[in-house]
């Protein structure tokens, strides 16, 4: 009898035990898209570092985005606090090139010419910075293109598409660019 | 019931006939206890531990243990029942240290395993309400008791819970701090308690994914709050500040993912760390380890 209550006894100190830290749970992983960000961050840095002809100095201050949510997401949330050389910020995101209008920047998303010429060659109708995201855009397609060194978020620039479009490109971003095209 | 009559049936047969006929403080103490009168019983039988004539008797110390212990049960909740509890075990200890081979060795361990279960799961409490140091104390207790039960047993997987959870709400802490709260230092002992758990057992899921994510929590902690119009000087520092978290996160992830490849949590983990050191490529592949993972359910 004692025996059995002595087992008992036992087995509830173990129940006990076992619920103590049952909770232990594992830490959330932040989701956030993290390239998003920095890359929002570079975009209103290019756009400040760069200078557009009179015309374009007055009204909003357009980006247009291509293919690329959370980077649009991200503007938008800059457009709602900071100014770019005192214009408002507006986001407008494209999904054809036909739908693209007239803007100051836009990003492209897409690795190859075939995927981002398109859109380009709309805005280059405008006096617009180009930025995109893929090896080789830089030679003849886009201003900016972005790229990755080490681990690390860079960018390398074209300066004649810069003049194509009538934008006076600052010594600061030129310098920084990790390749440049004159 | 039961249990308290042999008690009293073994006190009495225990004490000197001398000492029973003047009603000795244990006697009396017993009586007390009998009659649920715990003060009374605490106040005699700390008469009989200060008195020579008793307190080298096993039974005074195996009888104030049971007092303590029941004054301990009914004080819960009041801040007193830490210093009872302590009470109780420090006098079934000496119970057991004079007469290690005796009858009540085997009843005392039995009481030993239930208090340390009750100093494990107040040390769980305690962290439960950020008492931190109150918890480590109570664990330390825990762990002392155990090994007076059995010094060979093996501590480490308890000690590795408790640390985990330590972890946890540390971790808590740093996500969500109070104004009081210095999240470097408490950042720094989360890394502290998961790399503790890792020396104990290298092939911790729990600690290597954890410690992964805190320091790819901390990168993207940094993102979040960076401003759009950092200027590049600060971008550039600062991204290297994070891909240094990112990496510190990588070999830990990628330990999680060797021990457990069918673990959607660590496949996430994977990708979003890849994703973040600007490797697109792994981070697709481990993406779509994960959606094949998600379609074979």
């Amino acid at each position: 009898m004692y025996g059995i209550a002595v087992k008992y006894f036992l087995l509830v100190i173990s129940l006990i035990l076992g619920l103590a830290f049952s909770s232990v749970g594992q830490t959330s992983m932040n989701t956030m898209n993290t390239r998003a960000k920095f890359k929002a961050t570079y975009i209103v840095n290019f756009a400040k570092y760069t200078e557009w002809p009179a015309a374009y100095k007055q009204g909003d201050f357009i980006i247009g985005v291509v293919g690329d949510n959370d980077l649009a997401l991200n503007l938008e949330t800059a457009a709602k606090t900071k100014k770019i050389n005192s214009q408002a910020m507006i986001v407008k995101r494209f999904k054809s090139p036909d739908e693209v209008t007239k803007c100051h920047l836009i990003y492209v998303s897409g690795k190859s010419v075939s995927e981002v010429d398109p859109y380009i060659k709309k805005a280059k109708e405008y006096n617009c910075l180009t930025v995109t995201e893929g090896r080789g855009l830089i030679d003849r397609t886009s201003a900016i293109n972005f790229i990755v060194v080490g681990a690390a978020m860079k960018y390398e620039m074209n300066k004649s598409l810069f003049k194509q479009q009538d934008l006076i490109v600052s010594s600061t971003l030129e310098n920084l660019a990790t390749k440049v095209i004159n | 019931m039961k249990r308290l009559v042999i008690i009293a049936m073994v006190l009495f047969t225990m004490i000197p006939i001398g000492l029973m006929a003047q009603l000795d403080p244990v006697s009396l103490a017993l009586r007390a206890y009998q009659n649920k009168d715990l003060p009374k019983a605490k106040e005699l039988i700390e008469i009989a531990v200060g008195d020579d004539n008793f307190n080298g008797i096993t039974k005074t110390w195996y009888f104030r243990g049971y007092i303590y212990k029941d004054l301990y049960k009914e004080a819960k909740g009041s801040g007193e029942e830490f210093e009872l509890r302590s009470t109780a075990i420090e006098s079934y200890s000496k119970t057991i240290e004079l007469e290690p081979q005796g009858e009540l060795v085997e009843d005392c361990l039995n009481i030993l395993k239930y208090l340390s279960s009750t100093l494990y799961n107040d040390a769980a409490f305690a962290l439960d309400s950020n008492n931190f140091e109150t918890a480590q104390s109570l664990f330390d207790n825990y762990s002392e008791v155990i090994m007076m039960i059995n010094p060979t047993m093996d501590l480490n997987q308890r000690t590795i819970e408790f640390k985990l959870y330590k972890a946890s709400k540390y971790s808590y802490l740093f996500d969500n701090p109070r104004p009081e709260d210095n999240t470097e230092d408490i950042g720094n002992k989360v890394v502290k308690l998961y790399e503790g758990v890792l020396v104990l057992d290298p092939e911790n899921i729990s600690a290597n994914y954890n410690l992964a994510i805190h320091y790819y929590n901390q990168g993207v902690n940094i993102i979040e709050n960076m401003d759009y119009e950092q200027d590049f000087e600060t971008l550039f520092e600062i991204q290297a500040q994070v891909m240094d978290l990112f990496g510190a996160a990588l070999p830990y992830m990628l330990k999680a993912y060797k021990l457990n490849p069918l673990r959607k949590e660590t496949l996430v983990g994977l990708s979003g760390i890849y994703f973040g050191l600007n490797n697109i490529e792994e981070s697709e592949k481990y993406q779509a380890e994960l959606k094949k993972l998600e379609n074979q359910e």
